[in-house]
């Protein structure tokens, strides 16, 4: 499984702007809640947990929140690509432009591995171009797709 | 040569390259141990340690004094030693998700830096922690 089976294009956020770290985690919340149910604080408070152990930007612009949600019975995510990025502490000192949160259900952590493999597609040139150009989240899906089938 | 040139300079700004030796994430040393426990449901992590910050918890299994690639396993995670300041003290840590990250397998494989923390870690180890 890829990254792809775990978005949608309403979690794709495309254009966000005047967004800082904690408010953006606030609005990825929110697409969860209103494409899954339930209640924003529930998806946006492991999140902010995790990231006040450590920023959790993987560098060259992207992040990669993620957490464990009660709510959750299988692993989702959401992603949100900025006009203006936003300073996420990189380990590599630029700022971040592409947020893809990754959340999995609550217990144990057979996800890990899961967050590794989204980390290394992420690295592609191709993966991270696509979202920084692409006019539908459905052209990001496209990308994505392509790139996990090769 | 450039993982060398990054063990024996501070690890300040991380490159994509480095970061599948220094783990792809960040994590603050001085949070508790507890909390990343929790977030990453992580098991078998001894009861005793999770009142110890990160970075305790890590100078703990070093054995008293940790250097930058130093490399401890947390339950289903590693922790890497990514700074050290000038006290001595862990600055700045790793997490490498996926526990094969960074470590080659066969050691004929590994550079010089990371036989020298490969050995450190073996022999500082201590044997009852191994048994936990």
């Amino acid at each position: 499984m890829g990254l792809s089976d775990f978005l949608s294009p309403s979690r794709i956020l495309l254009g966000l702007g005047g967004c800082k770290k904690r408010e953006l985690i606030g609005r990825l919340a929110e697409q969860f809640a209103k494409d899954l149910g339930g209640d924003a604080s529930a998806y946006a408070q492991p999140l902010l947990a995790r990231e006040k152990l450590g920023s959790t930007a993987i560098g060259k612009g992207i992040a990669l929140p993620h957490g464990k949600a009660e709510c959750l019975s299988g692993p989702v995510a959401a992603a949100a690509v900025l006009r203006s990025p936003v300073n996420f502490q990189a380990p590599d000192g630029i700022d971040v432009d592409v947020v893809i949160a990754f959340l999995s259900p609550d217990g144990p952590p057979q996800d890990i591995g899961r967050i590794g493999d989204i980390v290394r597609e992420l690295r592609s040139d191709e993966v991270r171009q696509a979202f920084r150009t692409a006019d539908t989240p459905e052209d990001i899906l496209a990308v994505l797709g392509r790139n996990e089938d090769g | 040569m450039r993982l060398l040139d990054r063990l024996f300079a501070s690890p300040k700004k991380l490159t994509e390259d480095d970061a599948e030796f220094f783990g792809k994430f960040t994590l603050d040393p001085k949070k508790p141990l507890s909390a990343l426990v929790e977030a990453y449901r992580l098991r078998s992590v001894p009861q005793r340690h999770l009142d110890s910050s990160i970075s305790e918890f890590m100078i703990h299994r070093l054995g008293g004094t940790a250097e930058v690639g130093d490399r401890v396993t947390c339950g289903d995670v590693d922790l890497i030693v990514r700074d050290v300041n000038t006290n001595g003290e862990i600055a700045e840590v790793g997490l490498a998700v996926d526990q094969a990250e960074g470590q080659a397998q066969i050691p004929l494989f590994l550079s010089g830096a990371e036989i020298w923390s490969w050995l450190k870690q073996r022999i500082r180890r201590k044997p009852s922690e191994d048994a936990q």
